[in-house]
């Protein structure tokens, strides 16, 4: 009886011990859907300024012509939509950080479209926008890569 | 004629930078060098696009703004920095530049 009690006694501190030490332990939060997600963004927005500033100067060049004003419509849609998603499954709040500067850069950019009338986005104006956008996509890439090998927990 | 000084400008920014991030510069230093360089020659730019006419006032500020925010974003991913100290150390490093770089676009930039 003795000998049981001892059983049941090293089972149940075994189980608490597990218990303290599961819940010491970071969430995991690498997304597969957000690596995803920025990988699809990467490759929208740099087709996208390629042909605007191939087109700039052109009316279809202008960021009144419908396809250009959707473009921003739809990007901020998704990435607007990628920071709920991550909000509410609690991951990793500097990937929430960066996709809110990245929305603030799509806006930045759709300005810069907007502010330079029928010309459009030149080279001038395109290439360090996407410099800058294409930026804060690589950092959301180490992000995540860091937060897939467990090296970083967000 | 351009009056900036790109050298200069990122190494009056990591100066700045330094002593605000005290501990975190060790393991931060390699991001903070790389985007101080790129803020600066961000201005050296702006301030030849800015003389040959290919790009406005407003123009300079938005692109001025996305380059602060890729910076940010590095250092965001930079664990362990923490955003409050990036966001401190980034304001001290442009707050320094404020002269220089204003004069130079002769507007007000930063």
């Amino acid at each position: 009886m003795v000998r049981g009690n001892l059983g049941w006694r090293v089972v149940l501190c075994s189980v608490a011990a597990s218990a303290v030490f599961l819940a010491g332990c970071p969430v995991p939060r690498y997304d597969p859907k957000l690596e995803a997600a920025s990988t699809s963004w990467k490759a929208q927005v740099g087709r996208f300024i390629a042909e605007a500033e191939a087109s700039a100067g052109t009316p279809s060049g202008e960021y009144e012509s419908e396809g250009n004003k959707q473009f921003y419509t739809d990007m901020q849609n998704a990435i607007g939509g990628q920071i709920a998603q991550t909000r509410a499954v609690s991951g990793s709040p500097r990937a929430v950080e960066i996709m809110e500067l990245l929305s603030k850069d799509i806006e930045n950019l759709r300005k810069l479209h907007e502010s330079n009338g029928k010309s459009g986005l030149t080279s001038e104006l395109g290439d360090p926008a996407r410099a800058a956008i294409e930026t804060e996509l690589r950092a959301l890439d180490k992000l995540q890569s860091e937060l897939r090998s467990g090296s970083d927990n967000g | 004629m351009a009056t900036l000084d790109v050298n200069k400008v990122a190494e009056d920014m990591l100066a700045k930078m330094k002593p605000i991030l005290g501990q975190n510069w060790e393991k931060a230093k390699e991001y903070v060098k790389e985007e101080s360089a790129k803020l600066a020659l961000a201005f050296v730019k702006m301030e030849a696009q800015k003389l040959a006419g290919t790009i406005t006032e407003q123009q300079a500020k938005i692109l001025f703004d996305m380059q602060k925010n890729a910076s940010l974003a590095v250092l965001a991913a930079a664990g362990g920095i923490g955003d409050l100290a990036a966001a401190q150390a980034m304001n001290a490093a442009l707050g320094a530049l404020k002269d220089p770089v204003n004069q130079a676009l002769g507007f007000k930039l930063l």
